[in-house]
């Protein structure tokens, strides 16, 4: 029994986005429909005893309609929402472009640009994804009621500003499409930063790279959908090699690239294959790209350099960000040597010069030619504040110190 | 001008095997060949299935059809391409430049009927590839069995959802390659006795696998034949 509810939780979840996306058309108001959507789970669990329907979303659809008529009807709502009531999936049967068009319509509206990123991250892995509030907030890390918070405070934004419930014309979709991919990226690099904490059900990589595949589903000509999937598929094959058995953080050219997951990397690389297909060439498949290379090397020292140096300046172009400046000097530095490696960073000092990483590269750097760089470790390890991080930093510098030895 | 189709049978291991630099390799390579039968005018259509652990294969014959989870076959089917060229041995010469993990089968089949819409995987939706396998202990009976079938499906697609599809002749009309390193080497068409031939490729847009295997299992495919499903992979 306790195995069969499982099944059934992992069926409405998967098919939570359908089913209120069908309902939205018509009715317009996210409350309503996810308090339907509620209503119509608790039915499926008290009749799915025999197995799970073959058709479930429309199975799930059909009984929060139900309950939205009943409810209406209880409170003598008769009006101009009656026509929403009378459909019926007989009548206008569902076909596969309007079940996509309505998931797409509730993810643009998930990641209305009109609300803030912490709240579309919420809202869509609430409606889209079908996480509890619960779960959500374990997985950030953050109380519940924050989430919560967030939440309702976006559902009343949707409502008060009246944001159109629509796909958005082909002019304005790469606007639109930023924001949408934004959240799908973040909840991504949540999942690749944060760290093991207690049992958390809510696997934030693998959830993002469900999203990001449901969005090639729906977006299948936007070249930055698949690169984003790719970048996604590509790092999660990495994933499992990332830390030491102390849960250390392992470099790159450390890693056991025997243990890499060759079927996402395979998966990456078919994906990278269509943006490319599609003339893509956004900051999404940039990074795909650069992971790819990384990837498919057979070593560290055996990487395309080249290809990623030329990644990060497009890159650098694209975003001025001072992280991707970080991993440029790198490119150069394997690409070039080191003492160009230390030309590029003199370049960025400025921008980082309270971000620890900066001055352990430079002492990585120093180090390769010959120098004493522990001055530049000393100062990465008063910037760090993740311990691994500082274990690490505190190697580096007994290491270069003779006298600890 | 007649058309073939190309079927690339991997044997089941490569894709999980193959280091990531080979597997990165060959993909560019065969996105060039593609290119290269586009600039030839004999592209017509082509798409990669998704690995063969994700696909099902619905069986008839007995009172409930059975449903078969994938891995499905070694070795399994990995890619199609259909070309237009003037004989089979032209299509053979197609085929054979196709670039392959060593071990590969390619199967060449003319296609009898059918209409293909390229360019499927442009549209939303998850795309599914149904394979029409059958097996008989001659050619003769494996012709009746996919006439049967051709007859008893003919008309019952749900329009909204077919995405074309072809019929091929039968299996003596086509040839194999084998492929072993850097060589081919040709052989007859597919041979009946040991396992399933494929008489047939569909496509069509389904909400899920699933949903997919419900309609096969209600089809008229699976009262004299199998249905292998597939989804495509966007490429």
């Amino acid at each position: 029994m306790a195995e069969l509810s499982q099944s059934i939780d992992e069926v409405v979840r998967l098919e939570k986005s359908r089913v209120v996306g069908a309902l939205m058309r018509g009715l317009g108001n996210l409350d309503t429909a996810e308090e339907a959507f509620q209503e119509a789970v608790l039915a499926a669990l008290s009749s799915w005893h025999h197995g799970v329907p073959a058709n479930p979303a429309a199975w799930l659809t059909t009984a929060a309609r139900n309950f939205i008529r009943d409810t209406w009807r209880h409170q003598r709502i008769v009006d101009a929402r009656a026509p929403f009531l009378l459909e019926d999936d007989k009548v206008s049967p569902q076909t596969p472009d309007s079940i996509a068009d309505d998931q797409l319509r509730l993810i643009f509206t998930c990641c209305h640009p009109a609300l803030t990123l912490d709240s579309q991250v919420a809202l869509t892995l609430k409606v889209v994804a079908g996480f509890t509030t619960d779960e959500i907030a374990r997985a950030f890390l953050c109380p519940e009621k924050t989430i919560t918070q967030r939440i309702t405070r976006a559902k009343k934004a949707i409502d008060e500003q009246h944001l159109p419930y629509e796909v958005p014309e082909r002019a304005e979709l790469p606007e639109r499409l930023a924001p949408v991919l934004a959240v799908v990226y973040l909840v991504f690099n949540e999942g690749h930063t944060t760290h093991q904490g207690p049992l958390m059900r809510l696997d934030l990589q693998a959830e993002s790279l469900r999203l990001a595949h449901l969005l090639c589903d729906l977006l299948p000509n936007e070249s930055e959908v698949f690169g984003l999937f790719s970048l996604i598929a590509l790092s999660i094959a990495r994933a499992g090699t990332r830390t030491d058995e102390r849960g250390d953080l392992l470099l790159l050219s450390e890693q056991d690239r025997s243990r890499w997951d060759r079927r996402a990397i395979k998966e990456g690389l078919v994906a990278l294959q269509r943006t490319r297909r599609l003339g893509g060439s956004g900051p999404y498949t940039v990074q795909a790209e650069i992971s790819a290379c990384h990837a498919t090397a057979p070593t560290w020292a055996a990487t395309d350099w080249r290809e990623i140096l030329r990644c990060y300046d497009h890159l650098w172009a694209l975003s001025l960000s001072p992280v991707v400046a970080l991993n440029r000097a790198v490119a150069v530095c394997m690409y070039r040597g080191p003492a160009a490696g230390l030309e590029a960073l003199v370049e960025i000092e400025a921008m980082l010069s309270s971000y620890h990483l900066f001055f352990a590269l430079r002492a990585d750097f120093r180090t390769r030619l010959g120098q004493d760089a522990r001055d530049d470790y000393q100062r990465a390890l008063s910037l760090a504040s993740n311990e691994s991080e500082r274990r690490f930093l505190r190697r580096k510098i007994d290491l270069a110190n003779p006298g600890a030895m | 001008m007649p058309e073939y189709m190309i079927l690339i049978h991997e044997p089941l291991s490569t894709g999980a095997t193959l280091a990531p630099t080979e597997t990165r390799s060959l993909l560019d390579q065969q996105a060039a060949y593609a290119q290269k039968l586009r600039a030839l005018s004999a592209y017509v259509d082509g798409e990669r299935l998704r690995p063969s652990n994700e696909g099902r294969r619905v069986r008839g014959g007995a009172a409930e059809p059975q449903v078969i989870a994938g891995p499905l076959d070694e070795p399994s089917l990995e890619a199609y391409h259909v070309v237009r060229a003037v004989d089979l041995d032209a299509a053979l010469d197609l085929a054979k430049q196709f670039p392959v993990p060593s071990g590969t089968s390619i199967e060449v089949r003319p296609v009898m009927s059918g209409h293909l819409e390229p360019e499927k995987t442009s549209e939303q939706g998850r795309l599914f590839a149904f394979a029409v396998l059958g097996s008989a202990p001659n050619e003769g009976a494996w012709t009746e069995i996919m006439d049967r079938i051709d007859e008893r499906t003919h008309d019952h697609f749900p329009e909204q959802q077919f995405r074309g599809g072809a019929r091929l002749e039968a299996p003596s009309r086509g040839r194999q390659i084998r492929t072993s390193g850097g060589r081919r080497a040709i052989f007859d068409g597919p041979f009946l006795e040991s396992k399933e031939v494929i008489g047939g490729l569909f496509f069509m847009c389904m909400a899920s696998l699933e949903e997919a295997v419900a309609w096969a299992k209600e089809s008229a495919f699976v009262e004299y034949g199998t249905l292998e499903i597939r989804e495509l992979w966007r490429s």
